[in-house]
């Protein structure tokens, strides 16, 4: 659930600010579509999985076989509301999931993005570093240029710090 | 005046909760929103949009300090919380009201006062509300949904979800003092951020 509303929101969030180099698709627009559709699959697979009993990983053995279960209006709401002794997950978990989540929908907008801008982008600014870059280039350029940029300013970038 | 608050407390309390068992889809619905994974996520996520919004180069860093400001506040209004319940361990209402309570949720074990997920979101809006006062708004409403859902379903007490709401104000207001007396430290770690392709 996470994953996929970590990655709709993150299209919404680069498709308005111009990041092309984490875009699903080329058009903008079917990137809205695409993070809408992702952000409302997300939370109603969640909350929706154990009404039905359907398993993603029972594909396997015919898709009869995957609605065996069904719960009563009462036990719906119980289903996904369970202590974090009974199988729950606790809150510093969540936090260690919802981190791993938002990591790899950027690493999955970041290869996608790689094909949307070229794998090597033609234009480059000398001055651009960051998400400034990735609004025309991949994130392998970006990361190359931004982490000898950084370097090599370290100590003016640090320096109020010290 | 003190039992006369509680007692008050208690009516409020048992008005809303008085509410459920009604309606089927209502019931549902409000557990869904009561639930642990619905709200805090999507007050997380509202941070994540953040980070990568905004059209402008300043207008981005701005945002990237905000949500640096609101991870910070996470921590400090989980840490206040925390001293609140080392301070007051209070029962939760199914306990307390056990006979009148109608209880249509898990049994937390954690002490009622305050409701932790409504202080995050509370100082979470005030920060964002700071530079993007739509976003926090909507953050603010989801949280107070939240903090009714909870009281609907019988594991919280309304003055639960007011002390949220100071807890959530104070949290909001040492980490935006925080941000402007260590600037320097939010803005090193954003250049960080940048030498990854991450911020700026």
């Amino acid at each position: 659930m996470v994953f996929l509303m970590c990655l709709g929101v993150l299209q919404i969030s680069v498709s308005r600010s111009g990041i092309k180099g984490l875009w699903l698709t080329k058009s903008g627009f079917f990137n809205r579509c695409l993070a809408v559709i992702l952000i409302v699959i997300g939370p109603t697979y969640f909350f929706v999985q154990p009404i039905f009993g359907f398993d993603i990983s029972c594909f396997g053995n015919g898709v009869i076989g995957c609605f065996s279960k069904t719960l009563s209006m009462d036990e719906i709401g119980f289903a996904r509301n369970i202590n974090d002794f009974d199988g729950g997950i606790a809150g510093a978990q969540q936090a260690i999931w919802f981190s791993l989540a938002a990591l790899l929908s950027i690493c999955v907008s970041a290869v996608s993005g790689a094909f949307v801008t070229g794998l090597h982008s033609s234009k480059l600014n000398n001055e651009a570093y960051g998400l400034a870059m990735l609004s025309y280039s991949s994130y392998t350029t970006t990361l190359n240029r931004s982490v000898k940029f950084v370097w090599k300013n370290c100590k003016t970038n640090f320096s109020g710090l010290i | 005046m003190f039992s006369k608050f509680i007692e008050l407390d208690y009516e409020v309390t048992l008005f809303i909760n008085g509410l459920s068992g009604n309606f089927p889809i209502l019931d549902l619905l409000v557990q869904i929103t009561a639930s642990d994974y619905l709200m805090p996520v999507s007050f997380c996520l509202v941070l994540f949009f953040l980070w990568f919004s905004g059209n402008v180069i300043s207008q981005r860093n701005n945002n990237q300090k905000v949500v640096l400001s609101g991870i910070l506040s996470i921590g400090l209004g989980n840490l206040l919380v925390l001293c609140a319940n080392l301070v007051w361990n209070r029962p939760r209402p199914f306990l307390v009201l056990e006979n009148s309570i109608n209880l249509s949720f898990y049994r937390p074990t954690d002490p009622s006062f305050p409701i932790n997920p409504v202080v995050i979101g509370i100082s979470l809006s005030y920060i964002i509300y700071m530079q993007d006062k739509s976003l926090g708004i909507t953050v603010f409403l989801l949280s107070l949904l939240m903090g009714f859902a909870r009281i609907f379903v019988g594991v919280s007490f309304f003055s639960d979800l007011l002390g949220a709401l100071l807890f959530g104000i104070i949290s909001g207001l040492i980490s935006i003092w925080i941000r402007k007396n260590c600037e320097n430290v939010f803005s090193c770690f954003i250049k960080i951020a940048k030498g990854f392709g991450l911020a700026g």
